[in-house]
């Protein structure tokens, strides 16, 4: 499952991160890293790009590059 | 007495209020500059405190040191190569964590570093402000509250930094535990001569760092680096970057501020403006009402400047006594430069609404809600905002285009706002479209606004297939939190643009503008005036458009100024330019319908202002694409009127 797939009311973890370097770094340079919590805040009107929201920052991913993170889900 | 100078680099995260920080610590007495070698710009500082001259720098934002983007090499050769007295790492409360891993990459490093706590009072406001005492004691440095947007901590945090640079105190060195086989790699690569730091920024940045490393220490490196990512599925950058929050987490867990809820105004603002549905219609409500007021709200003090330049020119023609002297100020002088004045108040509202809507937080809401629609051309969800921009005047919004970091997608965005109708290129269409489609001149002007808007993203689809792509073309953004922008920071944001505005291109007007005097002037009592052959010189290049001499040079003239083009069809059509209907008359006897619509598609079409080449050249460094947008405009509006005059001709 990745950052593509989740569902809006639910809390999801990231188990991994794949892609070229380049996005790997620029993605843990923003705080997004393995074990994570992620929630998705917000979509436009294609669904792509969405908005996530990570700890206590929103990140924009266009859907090419959030396939890369694998997340599974967390909800208690 | 002895005078010390200091050198005090502000680091930080992009938007963490660091450059609020940089303006109120150097107050009045900033300047700005480009750095030296750089595309991103880094400004400097002088401020006296206590008989110590400091020198401020404001590096770019960044998140890291070593992920290899261009204002993180900026920042971290700097560092490396001209290490500053002080670092005072700013960092944002709301977001401590992740602002605090840059600060473990600078202590690793042993940079002598002051820590600024900046947002404090938001972070207070959520429950979530760190503890800078605990935070200090944990980290061994002074950790002091700040407020770019308040002086209240200003003494404070000077006075700290003065000690500190006074005091000659060795920084610590800070070592953190990472996992057992980076930990491995590290303990090899210290083998070959390299400090740990210099080790870990290796790995962490892939080779790219601007100290120097051996063959042996390159092939150690890289090969350090494969066998991480195959004992791990991680890259070592990550496992790194895990290291670091693993101590951060730490930290932050004895000084007692983890927590991660998105604040109140965040949850239902962003409902309404990021909704799926709602998102774009309020988006495109905004631009119209940003519009509305900047053209309607900019009407009444253009009214009093023009009244004044008027005021100004008929004091000096009675003032001075017939001749030379007195066209020159007020035909060439006063008339040119005012009517760029007039633009001044369009100019700083629209600034003031872009400002707000930075400072705001709502630019990146705004890239995010286009960024769909522009990817499909090759441009950049930030492009749409200066595009929008280029409605009123394309030369602020090419400078607006600096939000845009890609290199590629901002060429792009700068070559085809000229062919989004600026505000100067309406009294043309409003005095052809009254003449000719009288009954139809609403439509006829939406569709000569489409066309542009058609037009520029032509243009942009087939130049995104011509430039060569950059490798670093994806949409990764950061939602900054919602700030109410201060009004200090706007004030300074919007004088200097208005103090470019005026300064730069006032200049290039002026000069166009005698030019253009010159030319109407000389030679003296001849029967053609230079630009009257020069327009009959020209006229059979335009000629396969229905243009007669007059509309050539009226064209000509425009490339000062578009607003010229209008006044120049006045004076050469002989009608006096107050008495609108005899202008009128004269144009439907000397021009075809289908040639008047033709001149509104050429008026749209054709190479830009003087001052936005000047603008372009400026922004993209080089004349070459400044040519380009000549040449491209003038083919494009050669054949958008050939075909319009001809295909006009069959039906009109």
């Amino acid at each position: 499952m990745t950052l593509t797939d989740i569902n809006k009311h639910r809390t999801y973890r990231i188990t991994s991160i794949s892609g070229p370097d380049e996005l790997r770094q620029r993605l843990t340079a923003l705080g997004m890293l393995r074990g994570q919590k992620v929630r998705l805040r917000a979509s436009t009107l294609w669904g792509d790009p969405r908005t996530y929201a990570v700890g206590r920052q929103q990140i924009c991913l266009r859907n090419d590059d959030a396939q890369c993170v694998a997340v599974e889900c967390c909800d208690d | 007495m002895t005078e010390q100078t200091f050198t005090v680099a502000l680091l930080g995260n992009p938007n963490c209020g660091k450059t609020s920080l940089f303006n109120l610590l150097t107050g009045a007495r900033q300047r700005t500059g480009n750095m030296a070698g750089v595309t991103v710009t880094g400004r400097e500082g002088v401020r006296e405190h206590q008989g110590v001259t400091l020198r401020f720098v404001d590096l770019p934002g960044i998140y890291s040191l070593s992920h290899n983007r261009v204002e993180e090499r900026v920042a971290r050769d700097y560092l490396f190569e001209t290490p500053p007295d002080l670092v005072l790492n700013v960092v944002d409360a709301g977001n401590l964590a992740r602002n605090l891993a840059l600060t473990t990459q600078l202590l690793e490093q042993q940079l002598p570093t002051v820590i600024a706590v900046n947002m404090l009072d938001e972070a207070e406001a959520q429950g979530i402000a760190p503890d800078c005492d605990e935070l200090s004691a944990l980290l061994d440095l002074p950790v002091l509250p700040s407020d770019g947007r308040k002086p209240r901590f200003l003494e404070l945090l000077l006075d700290t930094l003065v000690a500190r640079l006074q005091t000659d105190a060795q920084a610590s060195v800070l070592a953190i535990g990472y996992e057992k086989h980076v930990e491995g790699a590290i303990t090899r690569l210290t083998g070959t001569g390299l400090e740990r730091w210099q080790a870990v920024q290796a790995l962490e940045s892939g080779g790219d760092v601007p100290f120097v490393l051996f063959d042996q220490q390159q092939a150690l490196l890289q090969s350090e680096i494969s066998q991480l990512e195959s004992y791990h599925d991680d890259s070592a950058a990550q496992l790194i970057a895990e290291g670091r929050y693993g101590f951060i987490h730490g930290l932050m867990h004895n000084s007692g501020s983890d927590h991660d809820e998105l604040s109140f105004a965040e949850h239902w603002l962003d409902s309404v403006v990021l909704n799926r549905w709602l998102g774009l219609p309020v988006f495109v409500f905004l631009l119209w009402f940003m519009f509305e007021t900047t053209f309607t709200l900019g009407a009444y003090p253009a009214d009093w400047i023009d009244a004044a330049v008027s005021g100004l020119g008929q004091w000096v023609a009675d003032g001075l006594p017939d001749g030379l002297l007195r066209d020159v100020l007020v035909d060439g002088l006063i008339a040119g430069v005012g009517g760029v004045l007039v633009f001044l108040p369009n100019v700083v509202l629209l600034f003031t609404f872009i400002a707000i809507m930075e400072q705001s937080g709502y630019m990146a809401r705004a890239a995010f809600l286009t960024d769909r629609l522009m990817s499909r051309v090759g441009l950049h969800g930030k492009a749409f905002v200066p595009l929008v921009m280029g409605f009123g005047c394309n030369v602020p919004a090419i400078m607006a285009t600096r939000t845009i970091e890609e290199p590629r997608a901002r060429l792009i965005t700068i070559l085809i706002n000229p062919f989004m109708s600026c505000s100067a290129r309406l009294p043309v269409y409003v005095l052809l479209a009254g003449i000719f489609f009288a009954d139809r001149a609403g439509t006829v002007m939406f569709a000569i606004y489409m066309l542009g808007i058609l037009v520029a993203f032509s243009v942009a689809a087939i130049l995104s297939r011509t430039i060569p792509t950059q490798h670093d073309e994806s949409f990764i953004m950061e939602l900054p939190p919602w700030r109410v922008p201060s009004l200090r920071s706007l004030g300074l944001h919007v004088w200097d643009k208005a103090g470019d505005f005026v300064a730069k291109i006032g200049g290039v007007i002026l000069v166009g503008s005698l030019l253009i005097w010159l030319l109407q002037t000389f030679p003296l009592g001849a029967e053609q005036s230079l630009l009257e052959q020069l327009g009959h010189l020209l006229a059979p290049l335009f000629a396969p458009l229905g243009f007669g001499w007059q509309e050539t040079v009226a064209l000509l003239s425009g490339f000062i100024a578009k607003e010229v083009i209008a006044a120049t069809l006045a004076v050469v059509y002989q009608a006096g330019e107050q008495d609108l209907a005899g202008l009128q008359a004269a144009l439907l006897a000397g021009l075809a319908p289908a040639a008047g619509l033709a001149l509104m598609v050429f008026t749209l079409l054709y190479m830009p202002c003087l001052a936005t080449i000047a603008v372009i050249r400026r922004e993209t460094g080089s004349w070459r694409w400044a040519l380009l947008s000549i040449v491209l405009g003038l083919v494009l509006a050669w054949g958008g009127a050939f075909i319009t005059y001809r295909l006009g001709s069959l039906w009109l």
